[in-house]
C-alpha cells in the first residue's frame, strides 16, 4: 500500500505540476515567513541581552573609608544576588579615565584628586527591568559608605521598555505571520483537493479505504513540505553568503544558525503534512 | 438473496423519497428499477451502495445490513458490489488499462492478480484493444464500457447501474444491456435503475417500479406492461 501511496503521490505531482509548484511556493514563503519571525524575536532579544549587558551602576564611596574597609565593602557586594561583577575603580584610575575622556588635566589646576573611589557594579540580567532596578538603587543607597549612586535610568527604562513593548507587537505580528502562512498553504491544498474530487469519488465507488484516498494526497503534502524546505535552506545560506561581510548582522539575525536549521528542516514538511492533514479531514466515505 | 430492503423509510430534509420500501433481490437475478425522475431511484442505489442510511427500516446487502455496518466496513462492502453510472466517472488523465490499475491498487489487490483481472473484465466489455487509449478518445458507449469493467473487476456479487444507457443511443444502449446482461449469466446479480422504457420492453427480466403519492409503495412484476 506504501508503493500505492507513492506512484499516486509522484503521478499527481507530475499531472499537476502548476499546481504542485504552486503548493511549494505556499509552504516555502510559510517558512521563511516563520523563521523571519524567529528571527526577529530572537534579534530583539538579543539586542534586550547586549542592553542589559551594559546596565552599570556607579557607586560612589565616601573618602574616608580604608583599604581594609574596602576590601570588606567588596566582599559586601558581591554577596548581593542581583550584582553580575563589581568592579572598583580607585581614586587614581577615575582620574586617568577622567583625562582620557575630557583631555583635561586638573591637576594643573587642582593640588588635589577630587574625585571619588567607586565601583561599577554590573546588574544581572533578571533585575535589569524597571522596578528591581530602583530596589537595587535603594538597596546600595542604603550602604553607610555610600557617597552617591548615579544610575543613568531614564536612558536605560526607556531603551528597555520600548525593547519590551517592540517584543510584545513582535509576539502579535508572529502569530499573524503564522497564521496567514498556514491559511495560505491550506488554500491552495484545498484547490488541490477540489482537483481531485473525481479522483477520490472513483476511489470511494470502488472501495477503496480512507487511508488510500488520504495517504497519498499526504504523502503529496509531505513532499512538497521538504521540497519547500530545501528551498528554504538554499534562500537561507544565500542569505548568509550576502552578509557574510557584515559581522555585525550577522551576529545579530543569524546567531542561533543551529535553531534555524531546524526550523528550515522541520517547519516544511510539518506545515505540508498538518495542514494536508486538516484540509482533508472533512473528506468521508460519503460520495 | 443477496439485496432486501425491509420497510425502509428515507427522507431528505425537505422531502419525502421512501415511506415504506419493501423489495428483495436474488443471487445471479437481474432486475430494472423504473420509475419518473426524481421518484428516488439514485437514493435507492446510494441506499445500497450506503452512501445514505435509511431513517428506519432495515436494508441487508450481502452479509452487511445498513444497521449493524461499521464504517469501516463500508469500502469491504463497495469491493464486492460494482457501480457504473450514466456520467460514466473515469479519471480523464488517465489511459484505460490506468484506469483499471487504479482501481486495482486503490483497493489492495496483490500485484500478481492485476493484470489477469484487467484483461479478463476488459476482454469481457470487448474493449481489450482501448487499453491504451485515454477516455476522451473513447466513444460513449465505448467509456461505459470501460465504467463496466471496471465494475466487474474485483468480481462483484451485485452490479449497480444508475441509467447506465441515460447518455447513450439506442444502438449502444441495447449493447451495454447485452453486456449487463451477460454478466448477469455469469452469476453476477445485476440492478438497473432507468428511465428508459424502450430498453426495458427489449427485456424480459423483473421490474421493480417506484410510485410517487402518498403509499410511496414498491410495485414488482414479472413483465410490466407496455
Amino acid at each position: 500500500m506504501i508503493l500505492f501511496y507513492f506512484s499516486e503521490a509522484l503521478k499527481s505531482i507530475f499531472r499537476s505540476k502548476a499546481s504542485f509548484i504552486l503548493t511549494i511556493f505556499s509552504l516555502s514563503i510559510s517558512v521563511l515567513l516563520i523563521l523571519s519571525s524567529v528571527i526577529t524575536l530572537q534579534s530583539s532579544k538579543y539586542l534586550e541581552k547586549r542592553i542589559k549587558e551594559i546596565v552599570k551602576v556607579n557607586l560612589f564611596i565616601k573618602e574616608s573609608i580604608s583599604e581594609k574597609e574596602l576590601s570588606e565593602i567588596k566582599k559586601q557586594l558581591k554577596s548581593k544576588n542581583y550584582i553580575s561583577q563589581v568592579n572598583y575603580i580607585s581614586k587614581e584610575k577615575a582620574a586617568e579615565l577622567f583625562l582620557q575622556e575630557t583631555g583635561e588635566d586638573f591637576s594643573d589646576i587642582l593640588d588635589y584628586n577630587p574625585l571619588p573611589a567607586s565601583f561599577v557594579v554590573s546588574v544581572k540580567d533578571e533585575f535589569s527591568n524597571k522596578d528591581s532596578l530602583e530596589n537595587v538603587i535603594t538597596d546600595l543607597n542604603s550602604f553607610k559608605w555610600t557617597g552617591d549612586v548615579v544610575f543613568k535610568n531614564q536612558f536605560v527604562y526607556r531603551v528597555l521598555n520600548f525593547l519590551n513593548s517592540i517584543k510584545n507587537y513582535l509576539f502579535a505580528i508572529t502569530a499573524c505571520v503564522v497564521l496567514i502562512a498556514l491559511y495560505l498553504v491550506y488554500t491552495t491544498i484545498k484547490l488541490i483537493m477540489n482537483s481531485k474530487a473525481k479522483e477520490f469519488e472513483t476511489m470511494k465507488l470502488v472501495g477503496a479505504k480512507l487511508s488510500s484516498i488520504k495517504g497519498p494526497v499526504m504523502l503529496n503534502g509531505l513532499i512538497a513540505g521538504v521540497l519547500a524546505s530545501v528551498i528554504c535552506l538554499a534562500v537561507f545560506y544565500l542569505l548568509i553568503g550576502y552578509f557574510s561581510s557584515f559581522k555585525s548582522v550577522i551576529n545579530l539575525l543569524f546567531a542561533n544558525r543551529i535553531s534555524h536549521l531546524l526550523i528550515i528542516i522541520f517547519s516544511g514538511p510539518l506545515l505540508g503534512t498538518l495542514v494536508t492533514y486538516f484540509t482533508m479531514r472533512k473528506v468521508s466515505l460519503k460520495i | 438473496m443477496i439485496l432486501s430492503f425491509e420497510h425502509v423509510e428515507f427522507h431528505y430534509p425537505m422531502q419525502q423519497v421512501f415511506g415504506d420500501l419493501n423489495f428483495d433481490l436474488n443471487d445471479n437475478e437481474f432486475a430494472f428499477v423504473i420509475g419518473k425522475s426524481g421518484i428516488g431511484k439514485s437514493t435507492l442505489m446510494q441506499l445500497i451502495y450506503m452512501n445514505l442510511r435509511p431513517d428506519s427500516g432495515t436494508v441487508q446487502v450481502g452479509d452487511f445490513d445498513s444497521i449493524t455496518i461499521k464504517p469501516s466496513q463500508i469500502p469491504i462492502l463497495r469491493r464486492k458490489l460494482g457501480i457504473v453510472f450514466q456520467d460514466f466517472k473515469l479519471l480523464q488523465d488517465r489511459n484505460v488499462y490506468e484506469n483499471l490499475l487504479f482501481v486495482l491498487k486503490a483497493t489492495n489487490t496483490p500485484s500478481k492478480e492485476i493484470k489477469r483481472k484487467i484483461n479478463d473484465a476488459l476482454s469481457d466489455v470487448g474493449l481489450s484493444h482501448k487499453r491504451l487509449s485515454m477516455p476522451n478518445e473513447l466513444s460513449g458507449g465505448e467509456q461505459q464500457r470501460v465504467a463496466i469493467s471496471r465494475a466487474i473487476l474485483n468480481d462483484p456479487f451485485l452490479v449497480l447501474a444508475d441509467e447506465p444507457t441515460g447518455n447513450l443511443d439506442p444502438d449502444t444502449s441495447s449493447e451495454i444491456l447485452s453486456i449487463l446482461k451477460t454478466i448477469n449469466k455469469k452469476g453476477t446479480a445485476v440492478l438497473v435503475a432507468t428511465h428508459n422504457y424502450d430498453l426495458i420492453k427489449k427485456a424480459n427480466e423483473r421490474i421493480i417500479k417506484l410510485e410517487d403519492g402518498k403509499a410511496l409503495k414498491v410495485v414488482i412484476k414479472q413483465k410490466m406492461d407496455a
